[in-house]
């Protein structure tokens, strides 16, 4: 929707990249336009079309469980909401002659000679945001997919749990329409190695995450649930949050988790149950688990049409037919072709706040070619009309073809609106929103000299901003018109009931006018804002941020407490994936800093902020200046183990960075601490996924330890791996975990409960104790060295003196909150202050990187103009009734309100409108009314609460 | 619209001598210097009150009396405001009402005789009380502030309800507790919503004459007030007694066994029950018999104490914030570490002014007198 | 749909009681999910009227004691789910300010099951035409408020 909305986005459904010329920042690219079949300038999306359409077909988005007509949308939050007429099914042939839905039109937008069109559109760069496909789980036959009703994927399961999916919502097995008691989940179908020439040798990232919460939802909505067992190899909640997440589930006692990959399901012919063959890899007891439903986790596999668009592109796919990446950048976001990005899971698996943070990140980087196409707003003056005096209301009643007028009876509709008190003007229109309409309404509200103006027509949601422009451009402000919705809340909703849908029409009417007489101009205000940025923290995501900005042309503040730049690269030696030397990497970032316009200030430390979006005032240990905008890119810390596996007692035991430190040191014969190893054991999770220190999982670990294993083995050395899940989720962690065993790196598990015990003398580890679960026998595992697997915890003192200074919210975790966990990982609820990085959760260097580049480019979306427009429906603070009891200023999660001493020794709070968001809810706890919810003050509200009933009282 | 001359005569507007006494004296006009009862009266007097009705400080006074106190005529300013509110009432104009009018909405809500409250949950198990009897206790808006009030301001109103019935246990008597009270009015009545007022009152009149009870206690000097002078004004006396809580224990002082409390405590005096009722001595009479407390008076006192800075849940601004602190500091001033009130409201306004900027904190001690006599007979 | 369609006939015989309720809707989640219905054709009952507000914080026991003491027999306050807020934790204060009006509510007499906070995405067009033939059979089968001036 939004980007349906904005300005500067055109969005081209329905079409193909079919070539690209040129160069980066001056590219060519000939789209194909496919037919349509319905005009979109003239389809209001009424969706009068679909309902004499004689053909359904199987419904795509409702994987196939759902039907649909020939012409429709494809689901209900489309954009654009036009409708497409599906050619291969439409029965508008030469032959035939159904012309159903043009007849049903009342906009003639049906056009079945659309033969498509081919355009050609100068762009600065291209962001390749492909996404993936699922994969197919019927290539797998030992599972019955296809074959057994009840076997169903998580794509279909996902619908069936959406409460606007094919069954609303209500979970029922497919053979008999019962709710399912039993459900087993069937994790890495198609992924890590499964199903030979169709499977994938990759981790598929999402499919543990979405197993454990489809159990909480089934949960939910069938609470007498019996059972509800997942099947897995590793458990990879590899993610903010996600662990605890997983934690959560064990308060349910339905849901279990069995490590196993299934060999076999098979149908009891009888029943339709399902046999679920599996061995309990904790155990060793076979299971033969009658099931009523058995939910494949289906990995992601790129999409087919990625092979058309390399070409096009000329860029290359990896072996698994996503796009392969540039990794001399250490960026997840560069192809081979300058000036073509890619985002999400165009170039492999990634997860929702990821994928969200690398398209910022493409943005970012795509800006550096296209800043030079921005576009300057030209202002337009408009005479403002004398809106003085009592209310002249004009109302307009929209009857959107016979979608209101089908149902309502207008003429009663506008009877009863002529006399509302303050009503000076009534008209009735076919189509209100279409220009027509729109210019009818103007007309009427000059010639009758209205100052307000209500439209009872469809949602303000998708039509205000476009009646508020038509009151804008003749003079009228916007925030004097008022919508009523009696098209999606009424006449669509009450179809067959005329009369009644009729009388809550006349109420919404007569509520909407009663609001109109107390609505108010307000006035747009804009602020200037200082086009310059500070980022704090010089480490890889904040160099990223800071070279991409630079690279709009932006004036850009580093400091960095450290004497030199590098951050954690200074600590590593290869960067996996791609093993690129973190040197190099680093020395690479500062030498392009040096050469940009950056202005960096190593040992320096912060000192305060204060100030506002546009508008901070920063002091540093280095001198004082104004930004526009922070970037908070100050990372974590490793966790310090304290008396734990030897650390401290004994010499041999190190943690992984300290052996990072090593291998970066080691020329051709790896020394540890003098000694040549033989046998090395790495313990995993050490201060992660343990609610005593730190319960969220640290993510860089699992592929850490990987790599380091690797080097080690390499060199001849046997190599342990004692772990809880081996969670190698990220871009090719998986093969390189698959290429450590073929290595011959051991790796075996262990329980929270019955943890690895280092046994030693003096001041030396010699073996390392643990239950193995295979044959559930005490191991002993002699070893010379024993390496940590630290996790990754917050950097305390330095996140909380940004706190305090920033007031940005700290999670539980004490790392900082993100504004939304999914869609928004890099903003903060603070505007104009940013995340990136490790500040708000452990990260490797490619998310980081990719962080740099979505901050940057969140940044760069408001510091590109020199003021920030500000919406005027805001909240506002009377001072004269103001008693300063500050309870605005504790329930704002924006800080917007604060206490200021208006006169000597009287307090009062004020709102900062650049901060402000508009949601009332300071207005809901002012005791005194002091505050105005702009546009929704209570005087309005209760005016609609009064209108409804008023008739009533009579 | 003009402004009846049998009302001007009745609240005695027209004696009025423009000596502007009232302002002088007058809380608001202190801190707010465009509120003057002199200037709101000539108004009245001379151009039909037709500014003042849209005028919305025509609900900031706080129907103190204290003007009344010192005007040498003994013009009814406050009956003056309320009077002139009426006429605003019946043309639609409203002040600012505190919590967004939740409070004014319960008071007509529960005017409809058919509402079944549930008013009577907090009545512990160590709580005595009967269906039938001769003592009466009107338990007034507590409830309703429990749900609205105690969360905020960490306190308990209700817990006022539990220790008046402590302290008539305490002397022997079991009161009756109606179990569908309804609101006395005071609010409305004072807002010029005389109709509800009237409702309201005849449905507890009829209530009172049903349960033939003798004497009514009530912990409110607002409900006293009510019951004891206004429902016999416009609606006819009862055949019961009234007595204000303080009234109560200080002609029972004798049979109050008290233990040592040891604070130094100083008094409120909430308006209804000093200006209004003349109840000045009781309480401060019991206050200081019970063992170890040094009491302390506030500057301005007994005649010329001044209000809490809001009534009617209406107009509460800045300068009613004002007040409160200014009383606040007398309270500490005093010495006392204890701030006493025996009026729920009082309480609330002055925790309420409590809030906020932590420099601006006193930190006084704010207790019910019905919570501080039941503190010294707990065993 | 049947069954509500039996209801508007009854109803204009005027024995039957068709209730008056007020909705209050956030706009970025349950009006957006008032409107899914309305984009799926989601028939259910009309007795009930919409109030659009920005986000369910805004919601103050005020709005919904004045639809009591105007005479409504039913009122809904409806927010996005949690961790879905446009505005972050605003539901999070729905919830504060619903717990206040719930208690008055029940302490005034009125059935507590008269008013409702409840979460509709802007997705969830089904559950919220579910939530209202729910809710209205719910009021419908208390009967009309004691404050209910018309008592149809």
């Amino acid at each position: 929707m939004d980007a349906g909305r904005h300005p500067n986005i055109e969005v081209l459904t329905n079409s193909e990249l079919t070539g690209l010329n040129g160069r980066a920042g001056n590219f060519r690219a000939q789209v194909r336009k496919h037919p349509r079949y319905v005009k979109e300038d003239r389809c209001t999306g009424c969706g009068q079309c679909v309902e004499d359409c004689p053909v359904v077909v199987p419904n795509e988005f409702e994987v196939g469980m759902g039907g649909r007509k020939a012409i429709y949308t494809p689901f209900a939050q489309a954009v654009p909401n036009t409708y497409i007429i599906d050619k291969d099914h439409c029965l508008n042939e030469e032959f035939l002659v159904c012309s159903n839905c043009a007849t049903n039109c009342d906009r003639d937008a049906i056009f079945f000679d659309d033969k498509g069109e081919d355009v050609e559109i100068e762009v600065g760069a291209v962001i390749l945001a492909t996404g993936f496909e699922v994969y197919d789980t019927s290539a797998i036959s030992s599972y019955g997919y296809g074959l057994y009703d009840n076997v169903l994927t998580n794509m279909e399961l996902e619908r069936v749990l959406n409460a606007s999916g094919p069954t609303q919502g209500h979970i029922v097995r497919p053979s008999d329409h019962k709710p399912p008691k039993k459900i087993a989940f069937i994790q890495c179908v198609g992924s890590r190695g499964e199903g030979g020439e169709a499977g994938c040798e990759y981790c598929s990232r999402f499919c543990c995450m979405n197993a454990i919460k489809d159990c909480m939802l089934f949960k939910q909505h069938e609470p007498d649930i019996e059972e509800l067992v997942v099947y897995y190899i590793d458990m990879r909640a590899a993610g903010k949050g996600f662990e605890e997440f997983y934690q959560r589930s064990f308060d349910m006692p339905e849901i279990k988790y069995v490590r196993g990959r299934p060999s076999k399901i098979t149908e009891d012919p009888e029943t339709m149950d399902l046999i679920v063959q599996v061995e309990n890899g904790e155990t060793g007891e076979i299971y033969h688990h009658r099931v009523d439903m058995a939910i494949l986790s289906a990995g992601a596999v790129a999409p087919k049409s990625n092979e058309k668009l390399a070409e096009v592109l000329g860029i290359e796919l990896d072996g698994n037919g996503f796009f392969s990446l540039d990794t001399k950048y250490g960026s997840p976001l560069h192809t081979s072709k300058e000036g073509v990005f890619v985002c999400g899971c165009a170039a492999g698996v990634n997860d929702i706040s990821d994928s969200v943070a690398m398209a910022s990140g493409a943005a970012a980087e795509a800006e550096g070619y296209a800043a030079k196409l921005r576009v300057e707003e030209e202002p337009v003056e408009i005479k403002e009309l004398d809106m003085s005096g009592p209310p002249r209301i004009g109302v307009f009643l929209c009857h959107c073809g016979i979608n209101i007028a089908g149902v309502l009876d207008v003429e009663g509709l506008k009877d009863s609106v002529a006399n509302l008190p303050g009503v000076a003007y009534v008209e009735n229109n076919m189509f209100l929103c279409a220009d027509e309409g729109q210019r009818m309404m103007q007309e009427k509200i000059i010639e009758h000299n209205l100052n307000r103006v209500v439209a009872a027509a469809c949602t303000p949601r998708t039509h205000e901003p476009i009646f508020q422009d038509s009151c804008e451009q003749i003079g009228l402000n916007p925030y004097l018109f008022e919508m009523v919705n009696v098209r999606d809340q009424c006449s669509w909703v009450h179809t067959n009931h005329p009369e009644t849908a009729t009388d809550k029409a006349k109420d919404l009417i007569r509520m909407g006018v009663a609001k109109a007489r107390h609505l108010q101009p307000l006035y747009r205000s804009k602020i200037n804002i200082t086009q310059s940025v500070l980022v704090i923290g010089g480490g890889v995501a904040g160099m990223r941020a800071a070279l991409d900005l630079d690279a709009q042309g932006f004036k850009v503040y580093l400091i960095e407490k450290q004497g030199r730049l590098g951050g954690m690269l200074n600590h590593l030696t290869k960067v996996y994936p791609a093993n690129l030397s973190a040197v190099d990497l680093a020395r690479t970032m500062v030498e392009k800093m040096k050469s940009s316009r950056v202005e960096v200030m190593t040992s320096t430390e912060l000192n305060s902020i204060s100030g506002f979006i546009g508008n901070f005032d920063v002091s540093t240990t280095n001198g004082d200046f104004k930004v526009g905008a922070i970037i908070l890119a100050t990372g974590a810390e490793t966790y310090k183990p304290v008396d734990e596996f030897g650390y401290g007692e004994y010499d041999n035991v190190i943690t992984n960075i300290e052996l990072e430190g090593i291998l970066h040191e080691a020329k051709d014969k790896i020394e540890i601490r003098g000694g040549v190893p033989e046998t090395v054991v790495f313990i995993q999770c050490v201060g992660s996924r343990d609610p005593e220190k730190n319960a969220g999982c640290s993510r860089y670990c699992c592929p850490t330890t990987i790599k380091q294993a690797v080097r080690l083995r390499e060199n001849g050395v046997n190599v342990v791996v004692l772990h809880r899940d081996m969670r190698t989720v990220g871009a090719k962690s998986e093969e390189h975990y698959r290429h450590a065993r073929a290595l011959g790196v051991k790796f075996v598990r262990y329980t929270p409960e019955r943890l690895p015990k280092v046994i030693g003398n003096g001041k030396k580890a010699n073996n390392v104790e643990i239950l193995e679960l295979a044959l559930n026998r005490l191991l002993e595992i002699p070893t010379d060295y024993i390496v940590l697997a630290t996790g990754m915890v917050p950097n305390q003192t330095s996140n909380s003196h940004l706190h305090e200074i920033l007031k940005i919210p700290q999670g539980a975790d004490g790392f900082f909150m993100e504004r939304h966990a999914k869609l928004g990982p890099v903003e903060t609820t603070t505007e104009g202050v940013f995340l990136a990085g490790c500040v708000s959760g452990p990260r490797d260097i490619a998310d980081s990187i990719a962080q740099g580049s979505a901050a940057a480019a969140k940044v760069a979306c408001f510091i590109a103009k020199d003021k920030v427009t500000l919406d005027p429906t805001t909240c506002t603070v009377d001072q004269t009734l103001c008693r300063a009891c500050g309870q605005c200023v504790e329930i704002c999660d924006y800080l917007a309100p604060s206490l200021t001493m208006i006169s000597p020794g009287v307090m009062a709070a004020q709102i900062n409108q650049a901060l402000c968001k508009g949601c009332g809810t300071c207005a809901s706890w002012c005791p005194t009314g002091a505050i105005s919810s702009l546009h929704f003050t209570d005087e309005q509200i209760n005016s609609m609460i009064d209108a409804l009933f008023e008739e009533q009282k009579v | 619209m003009t402004i009846a001359t049998d009302k001007l005569k009745s609240n005695r507007a027209f004696l009025c001598l423009e000596c502007g006494k009232c302002t002088a004296v007058c809380p608001i006009s202190r801190y707010n210097e465009l509120f003057s009862p002199r200037r709101m009266l000539a108004e009245g007097l001379f151009y039909d009150a037709e500014n003042l009705i849209s005028d919305k400080l025509l609900w900031s006074c706080l129907t103190c009396q204290l003007c009344s106190q010192r005007c040498p005529v003994d013009v009814r300013f406050s009956e003056y405001m309320r009077d002139v509110r009426a006429d605003a009432y019946l043309q639609g104009k409203r002040g600012n009402p505190s919590h967004g009018g939740a409070l004014h909405y319960i008071m007509e809500m529960v005017s409809e005789s058919k509402l079944k409250q549930n008013r009577t949950g907090w009545i512990n198990g160590d709580l005595k009380v009967k269906k039938k009897g001769d003592v009466l206790y009107f338990v007034g808006c507590l409830p309703y502030y429990q749900d609205f009030f105690a969360k905020d301001f960490d306190f308990s109103p209700v817990s006022i309800a539990a220790d008046t019935v402590k302290i008539l246990n305490y002397l022997g008597i079991e009161p009756v507790i109606l179990d569908n009270e309804r609101c006395c009015g005071h609010d409305l009545y004072w807002l010029g919503q005389l109709q509800k007022f009237d409702e309201l009152g005849e449905e507890n009149m009829k209530q009172f004459e049903k349960s033939e009870v003798k004497t009514i206690v009530t912990a409110c000097p607002e409900c006293a007030l009510v019951l004891k002078r206004l429902y016999p004004e416009r609606l006819g006396s009862g055949k019961y007694e009234v007595k204000h809580i303080t009234e109560l224990v200080a002609e029972n002082i004798d049979k109050f066994n008290f233990k040592e409390l040891g604070e130094k405590a100083t008094y409120q005096d909430p308006c209804r029950l000093g200006r209004y009722l003349n109840v000045y001595d009781q309480p401060r009479d019991s206050i200081k018999s019970i063992p170890g407390v040094e009491f302390t008076e506030l500057a301005h006192c007994r005649r010329g104490a001044i209000c809490c800075g809001t009534t009617n849940w209406m107009n509460c601004d800045i300068t009613s914030k004002q007040i409160q602190k200014s009383r606040l500091q007398e309270a500490v001033q005093s010495g006392a570490g204890t701030l006493i009130t025996a009026c729920p409201k009082c309480q609330i306004h002055f925790r309420c002014a409590e809030m906020g900027d932590e420099n601006e904190k006193t930190g006084i001690e704010i207790t019910d007198f019905v919570n501080f006599i039941a503190k010294a007979i707990d065993n | 749909m049947a069954k509500s369609a039996e209801k508007t006939k009854k109803s204009k015989s005027k024995k039957v009681f068709t209730p008056n309720i007020v909705a209050f809707a956030c706009n970025w989640c349950s009006y957006a999910g008032a409107d899914a219905a309305g984009v799926n054709r989601l028939q259910h009952s009309p007795n009930f009227r919409i109030i659009r507000t920005m986000c369910s914080g805004r919601v103050t026991p005020a709005f919904v004691l004045k639809a009591f003491n105007a005479g409504a027999d039913g009122v809904l306050v409806s927010g996005c789910h949690f961790g879905d807020c446009h505005y972050i934790f605003g539901n999070h204060k729905a919830v504060e300010q619903f717990d206040k009006t719930k208690a008055l509510v029940k302490t005034l007499g009125l059935d507590e099951r008269r008013v409702r906070l409840e979460w509709v995405s802007a997705a969830e067009g089904p559950r919220w035409a579910e939530l209202i033939n729910e809710f209205v059979e719910q009021i419908t089968a208390l009967g009309p408020s004691p404050l209910n001036h018309k008592k149809k």
